[in-house]
C-alpha cells in the first residue's frame, strides 16, 4: 500500500520507498518521511488533491500522484489506541 | 566602521528566523539577491557587546544542507564559503524534531554555532517542554530560547552571540551511521582530498554528501578529479546491496533515530490538545466552504490592489509629475533660460522616467502589503494548497494564482508577486502568462472601443475581450508548457504552518523592504527604457523638440508609427488609420495611452478635414468637441470586427515599459527578447487571423497569421528539447 491510497483520517507507518526522483526523496527524507515515521492523512483539498497528513508534529500537504513511491502500512486499531489519538502529532 | 564578525542564520522556513533577523538588526538591514539565482538575499548589521557591529546574513530557509533549489542551493554555497565565523541555527520549539535536522546537518559541518529556539511561548501552551540545557549538552553548542518579541529575550541572545564570538567553537556531538556505512564513508573520505581542500570542509563531510547524491558537492568532486563517477556509484551500490536501501534513505533515517533519542530525552509533552489551528483549517479547507472562502479572500487582495490603482496611484502620479516634471522644467526655462532640447530631456525624459516608476508606489506597496499578510498568517499555503489541483491542470503551482490574478490589476506587481514561487520554470512561466490577464490600464481602451462600436451592449464586448485573454492564456501556458519549458513541473511538497495572527509591525516593515528594493533594482531597468521612449516621444525626426498642437503626430515615436503601418494592415489597420499605428507605440509607455492618442490624432484630423455633409450635422460649425466614437468608427469602416481584431492586438502585444523592462530583470536578457517577441508575434498572428477570416476573407495573410504562430511554437519546441529550464 501506498501513501496515495490512504483515507482522510486514517494513520499509517512508513515502510520505505519505491524506486522514483532522487530529488523529491531527498526533500521527503529532509522533513522526516523516513522508515518507521508514523502518519496520519488529515485534510482532502476540495478538488480532491492534494492532502494534507501529519507528521512529526507539523502539517505538510502532498499530491497524490507524487505520494505514490511512499510505501506505508496502515496502523492496526491497537496501534492507534496505543499511540493515543494524537500521536501522529509527535 | 566595517563590521568585523559575520553572522550567519540558518533554520527551516517559517521557523521565525526573520523575526529574530529584525531582532537582531533593526531596521539597519537591505535585500539583495544571491548571485546566480532571484533568491532574496537579507543582510543587516547588529551591535554586540565586545564585538562592535557584526554583519548578519539571513538564509533562505531550507530543511537540509541538500541544493534541490534556488533556495537551497544559495544556503549551500553560503556555507561552503565560510564567509560567516558563526552561526545561529534558528529552531522552532514546536516542530522541534525536524528542525533538529538540520541542526545535524549543520554540526556535521562542524561549523562554529549557537541554537536559537523561538515560539517557546507556544510549545508551553501546547504542553511541550524542552530541556534546553539538556539539549546543548548533547549537541555540545549553546542552546538558548527565545520569544522573539520579548525584549529581555533578544539581549540575552546578544549576549550569547557576543561571548560565543569571541570563543567560537564547533559542536562536540558525532554521528555514527552503523558498520556497513561507516566503512564506506571511511573509503570515499580517502579520496576526497582535494575537494576538501577546496571546500575548506572535513573529508568525511565530502565523502557524506557523495554518499548522499548531494549534486553541488557530487560536481566539485568530479570537477577537482578526487574520484570518478563510478566510485560513487560503485559506493551506492555497494551500501544499496547490503543495507536494501540506498545510502540517502539510510543516512537520513540515521540521523532522525539520533533525534528520536535526542527528543526522547529532552522534551516532555504533557498531553496534545486540537490546536485553533487545526479548527480554523476545518473552515477554510472545508470541501464546501473552502472554495468560497478562497474566492473571498483572493477577491479581497485583487480589490486591494485594484484600490491602489485608481485614486492613489493618480495622486501619486500627479504628485510626481508636479515634482519630477514640472518644477524642473519651470526651473530650467524660466530661472535658467536653459535650451528647449534640455528642458525636454530632464522633463520629458528622466522626469518622465521617474514619475512612471514613482507611480507603481500604490499599487506595489498594496500588493506586497496583502502578500505580507497572506504568508505571515500561514493563508498563502492554504491558498496554495485549495488552488494547486486546478492550476496544475495549466503546469503551474497553486501559489501562481496569486500573481495571475495580480496581473488583472497590474502587470508590475504582479511580475513581482512571481518572487513567491519557488521554482524557476513555475516563475517563467506564470511570468509569461501574466500578459494575458488584461491590466486596469487597458481597461479605458476596451471601454472607448465598446462605446463606439458595440454601444447597446458596451459590457459584451469588454466581456469578450478579458474572457479571450484569459483563454489564450491558458493555451499559451499549455502550448509552453510542452515546447518552450519542457519539463517536470515542481514536486509539490509544502508545509502548512499553524497559523498566527499577522503581525503588523513585522509586516510593514517586510513590505518597505520589499517596496524599496522593487524601487532600486527594477527601478534601474525601468527607467532608462521610460528614459529612452520618453526622448522618442519628445523629439522630432530632425531632432527638433516637438512642441504645441501638432506635436503628436511629429514625434520620432510617430514617425516610426506612421512609418510601420504597413505591418498592421493585415490585422485591419488601413493606410490612412495612421493615428491606430502611432498609438500601438504609445500604448508602449502606459496601455492607457492608446486611447488618448487615438483621440488626440483623430481630432487632429477632423479638424483639418473639410466638413462633409455627414459632419455638418452632428458638429456644427466645429464648435462642439468630436465625437471620438464617431471618429473610431470612420477609421474603423468595417465595423465592429475590425475594431476587435485591433483590440486582439492591442491585448497580447508587449506590455507597457515598466512591465517589459521588470521582466528582462526577472527572467534575463534571453528569455526577456524572447517574451517581447513571442507576445508581438502572438498578437499580430491571432489579429490577422480574426481579420482575415472574419472582415477581409483573405486567405493568404490567413496562411501567414497560422504559418507564424506554427513556426514560433516548432521553435520553442525545437529548443525545449535541447534546453530544459533547470526545475530549480
Amino acid at each position: 500500500m501506498t501513501m496515495a491510497d490512504m483515507k482522510t483520517g486514517e494513520m499509517a507507518e512508513i515502510t520505505g520507498y519505491a524506486l522514483g526522483n532522487a530529488t523529491y526523496r531527498a526533500k521527503l527524507l529532509a522533513l522526516g518521511l523516513t522508515h518507521g515515521a508514523r502518519i496520519k492523512v488529515i485534510n482532502v483539498a476540495p478538488l480532491g488533491d492534494p492532502f494534507e497528513l501529519a507528521v512529526r508534529g507539523y502539517h505538510l500537504s502532498l499530491r497524490r500522484d507524487e505520494a505514490k513511491v511512499i510505501k506505508v502500512r496502515t496502523l492496526t486499531k491497537e496501534e492507534v489506541r496505543a499511540a493515543g489519538s494524537d500521536a501522529a502529532r509527535g | 566602521m566595517a563590521a568585523k564578525f559575520t553572522i550567519g542564520l540558518i533554520g527551516n522556513p517559517n521557523c521565525g528566523k526573520t523575526t529574530i533577523f529584525n531582532g537582531l538588526t533593526g531596521a539597519r538591514q537591505h535585500i539583495g539577491n544571491w548571485p546566480g539565482v532571484t533568491v532574496e538575499k537579507k543582510e543587516g548589521e547588529a551591535s554586540l557587546p565586545g564585538c562592535g557591529a557584526v554583519k548578519v546574513v539571513d538564509l533562505p530557509g531550507v530543511y537540509s544542507l541538500t541544493a534541490t533549489s534556488e533556495d537551497e542551493r544559495a544556503t549551500l554555497e553560503y556555507v561552503l564559503s565560510h564567509e560567516a565565523d558563526l552561526y545561529v541555527n534558528v529552531l522552532d520549539a514546536t516542530t522541534l524534531e525536524r528542525n533538529l535536522y538540520l541542526t545535524l546537518l549543520m554540526c556535521e559541518l562542524q561549523v562554529p554555532m549557537v541554537v536559537v529556539v523561538t515560539m517557546m511561548d507556544i510549545a508551553r501552551q501546547r504542553n511541550i517542554d524542552i530541556e534546553l540545557d539538556h539539549l546543548a549538552e548533547h549537541l555540545g553548542v549553546p542552546v538558548i530560547g527565545v520569544n522573539a518579541n520579548n525584549p529581555l529575550d533578544l539581549r540575552r541572545l546578544f549576549a550569547t552571540l557576543g561571548t560565543s564570538l569571541s570563543a567560537a567553537k564547533p559542536p562536540t556531538i558525532r554521528l555514527d551511521y552503523g558498520n556497513e556505512l561507516e566503512q564506506e564513508i571511511d573509503i570515499l573520505s580517502s579520496c576526497t582530498v582535494k575537494t576538501a581542500e577546496a571546500l575548506k570542509v572535513s573529508r568525511r563531510w565530502v565523502a557524506l554528501k557523495a554518499l548522499e547524491g548531494e549534486p553541488l558537492v557530487t560536481r566539485a568532486l568530479l570537477d577537482y578529479h578526487d574520484m570518478a563517477p563510478e566510485v560513487i556509484e560503485g559506493a551506492i551500490a555497494r551500501v544499496t546491496e547490503v543495507l536494501k536501501d540506498p545510502p540517502d534513505i539510510e543516512l537520513a533515517e540515521a540521523r532522525y533515530g539520533v533525534i528520536a533519542g535526542l527528543v526522547r530525552d529532552v522534551v516532555h509533552v504533557r498531553q496534545s490538545k486540537m490546536y485553533l489551528s487545526e479548527v480554523i483549517d476545518r473552515f477554510v479547507l472545508n470541501r464546501f466552504l473552502g472554495i468560497p472562502v478562497f474566492l473571498a479572500i483572493m477577491g479581497a487582495v485583487f480589490a486591494l490592489v485594484g484600490f491602489a490603482g485608481g485614486a492613489p496611484t493618480d495622486l501619486c502620479g500627479d504628485c510626481g509629475a508636479y515634482l519630477f516634471q514640472h518644477l524642473p522644467e519651470r526651473f530650467l526655462s524660466g530661472v535658467c533660460h536653459a535650451p528647449d532640447w534640455l528642458v525636454a530631456v530632464v522633463s520629458s525624459g528622466i522626469g518622465g522616467a521617474l514619475n512612471v516608476l514613482f507611480s507603481f508606489v500604490p499599487v506595489i506597496f498594496c500588493m506586497f502589503f496583502a502578500l505580507s499578510i497572506l504568508e505571515d498568517s500561514g493563508y498563502m499555503a492554504r491558498a496554495a494548497f485549495l488552488a494547486d489541483r486546478f492550476m496544475r491542470a495549466l503546469g503551474l503551482p497553486g501559489k501562481s494564482f496569486v500573481p495571475l490574478l495580480v496581473g488583472f490589476g497590474c502587470s508590475v506587481p504582479a511580475i513581482m508577486a512571481t518572487r513567491t514561487l519557488e521554482s524557476k520554470r513555475d516563475r517563467m512561466l506564470t511570468i509569461f502568462m501574466i500578459p494575458f490577464m488584461s491590466c486596469g490600464a487597458k481597461m479605458p481602451v476596451y471601454a472607448a472601443f465598446a462605446v463606439a462600436f458595440c454601444p447597446e451592449a458596451p459590457a459584451r464586448l469588454l466581456l469578450m475581450l478579458y474572457l479571450t485573454g484569459i483563454v489564450l492564456g491558458v493555451l499559451t501556458g499549455l502550448a509552453l508548457k510542452k515546447t518552450l519549458f519542457r519539463g517536470e513541473p515542481a514536486h509539490f511538497i509544502m508545509e502548512l504552518p499553524p497559523y498566527h495572527c499577522p503581525r503588523l509591525k513585522h509586516i510593514l516593515l517586510h513590505t518597505w523592504e520589499r517596496l524599496t528594493g522593487f524601487l532600486w533594482r527594477a527601478g534601474r531597468f525601468i527607467v532608462p527604457m521610460m528614459l529612452v521612449m520618453g526622448l522618442l516621444n519628445s523629439f522630432d525626426i530632425h531632432g527638433k523638440v516637438c512642441t504645441g498642437e501638432t506635436a503628436a503626430s511629429q514625434t520620432l515615436l510617430s514617425s516610426v508609427g506612421k512609418a510601420l503601418v504597413p505591418a498592421f494592415e493585415p490585422i485591419g489597420v488601413e493606410r490612412d488609420n495612421w493615428p491606430a499605428s502611432v498609438a500601438v507605440f504609445t500604448g508602449l509607455f502606459a496601455k492607457e495611452s492608446v486611447i488618448g492618442t487615438l483621440n488626440g490624432l483623430y481630432e487632429q484630423e477632423s479638424a483639418r478635414r473639410p466638413p462633409s455633409t455627414e459632419d455638418a450635422g452632428a458638429a456644427p460649425g466645429g464648435e462642439s468637441r468630436p465625437d471620438g466614437g464617431r471618429e473610431m468608427r470612420r477609421h474603423f469602416p468595417k465595423g465592429f470586427h475590425q475594431a476587435f481584431a485591433y483590440l486582439l492586438f492591442i491585448l497580447l502585444y508587449v506590455p507597457c515599459v515598466g512591465a517589459t523592462a521588470l521582466v528582462f530583470k526577472e527572467v534575463g536578457k534571453g528569455y526577456g527578447c524572447v517574451f517581447v517577441c513571442f507576445l508581438t508575434v502572438l498578437g499580430w498572428s491571432v489579429a490577422t487571423i480574426y481579420h482575415a477570416v472574419l472582415v477581409s476573407g483573405s486567405l493568404p495573410w490567413f496562411c501567414v497569421g497560422a504559418g507564424l504562430l506554427a513556426a514560433m511554437f516548432g521553435g520553442f519546441w525545437a529548443y525545449g528539447r535541447r534546453h530544459r529550464v533547470d526545475m530549480s
